[in-house]
């Protein structure tokens, strides 16, 4: 295990490189640079050398590159154009919001996908069985927008059961049964994009693994249905689910953005649509930074679980 | 004569699946339906007076009557007209993209696939580093520094989508390359290029034509998504995605349904209808493929 995990760690650091290089390139191409926020109407050509100089930017671009990184490590992303204030700052009042939709929907999503997996796997042809496909296709097919458009003209708007977006009621109040309400619209529409891919994944693995010897024996000495599904059939059939659901977090972050947007959830992905529309670059590029760290490292965590799941991994 | 058994059996390959994808009733319907819906956005601006740019003064926001079959939208355009013109945009972004994708990808998959070691590597590498970025955080910094166009929209989409057809093309490659008459060609003498190009690619193809048809649609979807966050194609240029961002307004998405309902529900049909068809094509070529 901890050769495989010394391993892991290893090849990260290359694909670390390239995305941070990737990054960097991408900040360059944005117009502005950070001096144009510091230069005053009484310096002359040579105080803004001067600056430009201070701030390492006559340096070769490799150098800069360094400097920028040794900048990121220290937890250093600028100043946002739009506040004045860290960007750090700006982007850490986002996190928390971000991470409750994106982990409840990741957790409806996988929970849908394997129980219409399952069933679809056990009961071809049945209501389950073209349940899970009428919900896997509108994962696939219905932009997530649109599905949302439609339930908040159906739920929010004429039913009025639930609030049509936002987080609170009252943002003074902070209440929790206040924020599930908000939340339960938004997190649903979300694991409904990604759940489709989890349900076939899920149902084709589960068809795959009932047709192994083991499952067979199982069945052979005489154990029951329920046990020979789930504590043999389902635990094998899981692996390459979890590979899925791990390749699948940068749709999420994707994902989150749009819904965010649509339903005014202060996240991080309406952050940075907010950061577009006022050009506000040093925010749009720690908000890069920051979701793309989070994808490697929660790739991460999904190959080690995959490792502590399947012992043949890890040789 | 051995020309003439080759070409036979090849015949009998496409033939094939070409009556298995006829049985496929679903797939079928779908490729009627994406046909049509094609040459109308084609030929109906040619045979109609249609007049998507046009605000006509007076008529803002008009529920559907005689003369705008689909009502206008909240400037006076016709939303018909829209309609028509937004579907070529949306059509030709979904095609152009998983071309830009496909004509990245494939080559990729088809260089690391044959000659492994350090191509191998770097290439494999380079797609896990693009995999594991989330694309539409890219794709919107990518269009913010390009400008919003149509342009910078395909380019945006093809150029994070490769690296489905590279995986594919790689797995693929990998196996046919062992094949007895890959072997015989580089036995007469035959250069890398082609073996890859004229024994290796032509026999990888089948899987990638699946690949193909599913990046259009999902094309299709994220150019509708960066145009719902009004980063995508810009006005007054029509595309589904931007005339569905209307409704962001709660008053249009609640009293003026025409400005976003026929785009949704067409976006949404023509998404399914090329899932379907790739459905079909994948059950027609090879039913146990994994995609």
């Amino acid at each position: 295990m901890k050769k495989f995990l010394l391993k892991r760690i290893l090849i990260m650091i290359p694909v670390f490189f390239g995305m941070t290089i990737l990054i960097f390139v991408l900040s360059n191409l944005t117009p502005g640079s950070p001096v144009d926020a510091m230069i005053t109407a009484d310096m002359t050509p040579a105080d803004i050398e001067a600056l430009y100089v201070r701030m390492g930017l006559d340096q070769p671009l490799h150098i800069q590159y360094l400097r920028w990184l040794g900048r990121l490590f220290q937890g250093s992303l600028g100043y946002s154009f739009r506040t004045g204030t860290a960007v750090t700052g700006v982007i850490g009042e986002r996190v928390g919001p971000t991470l409750l939709l994106t982990g409840t929907a990741l957790a409806l999503a996988i929970a849908a996908g394997v129980l219409f997996g399952v069933a679809a796997a056990c009961k071809p042809y049945s209501v389950w069985d073209y349940m899970a496909s009428g919900l896997s296709f509108i994962g696939a097919g219905v932009p997530t927008f649109f599905l949302a458009l439609v339930f908040i003209y159906c739920f929010a708007v004429k039913l009025q059961w639930l609030p049509t977006g936002g987080m609170y009621a009252n943002a003074s109040t902070k209440d929790w049964m206040d924020v599930a309400k908000h939340l339960l619209m938004p997190a649903v529409l979300l694991g409904i994009s990604m759940t489709g891919g989890y349900i076939r994944q899920t149902r084709s693995s589960m068809l795959e693994v009932m047709g192994e010897e083991y499952v067979k024996m199982a069945r052979a000495k005489g154990m029951r249905e329920k046990v020979v599904l789930y504590s043999h059939a389902l635990r094998n059939a899981m692996l390459p689910v979890a590979t899925q659901i791990g390749m699948s977090v940068p749709f999420l972050v994707g994902g989150a953005v749009v819904t965010e947007q649509v339903f005014g959830w202060p996240g991080m992905g309406s952050l940075m649509v907010l950061s577009i529309t006022y050009r506000d670059y040093p925010v749009i590029m720690g908000v890069t930074v920051y979701t793309t760290c989070a994808v490697m490292v929660v790739n991460l965590l999904m190959d080690i679980i995959y490792a502590l799941l399947d012992p043949r991994v890890r040789n | 004569m051995d020309k003439i058994k080759k070409e036979n059996v090849q015949n009998s390959f496409w033939r094939n699946t070409v009556q298995k994808f006829m049985k496929h009733r679903v797939a079928m319907f779908s490729l009627l339906f994406l046909t049509v819906e094609i040459l109308a956005v084609i030929l109906l601006p040619l045979l109609m007076d249609l007049d998507p740019y046009t605000t006509n003064a007076g008529c803002f926001s008009m529920a559907p009557d005689e003369r705008f079959l689909l009502g206008t939208d909240d400037v006076g355009r016709d939303v018909f007209s829209r309609l028509v013109y937004g579907g070529r945009v949306s059509i030709m972004v979904g095609f152009v993209s998983a071309l830009l994708s496909a004509v990245i990808g494939i080559p990729l998959g088809l260089l690391a696939g044959y000659y492994g070691g350090v191509i191998r590597m770097v290439i494999m590498r380079l797609v896990d580093i693009f995999m594991s970025f989330p694309a539409m955080i890219i794709q919107l910094v990518l269009v913010t520094v390009l400008g919003a166009s149509a342009a910078s929209v395909m380019l945006v989409i093809g150029l994070l989508g490769w690296t489905g057809f590279a995986r594919l093309t790689y797995s693929k490659v990998i196996s046919v390359k062992e094949q007895e008459y890959v072997e015989a060609a580089r036995a007469s003498g035959a250069t890398n290029l082609r073996q890859m190009f004229q024994y290796i690619l032509p026999n990888s193809l089948a899987p990638l034509f699946v690949q193909f048809s599913f990046s259009v649609a999902s094309a299709i979807l994220q150019e509708s998504g960066l145009s719902f966050l009004g980063l995508g194609v810009p006005v007054p240029t029509a595309s589904w995605g931007n005339m569905i961002y209307s409704a962001q307004s709660l008053s249009t998405l609640v009293y003026r349904p025409w400005m976003w309902v026929p785009a949704g529900t067409i976006l949404v049909a023509t998404v399914l209808s090329i899932n379907f068809i790739g459905d079909g094509l994948r059950d027609a070529l090879d039913p146990k493929m994994k995609l």
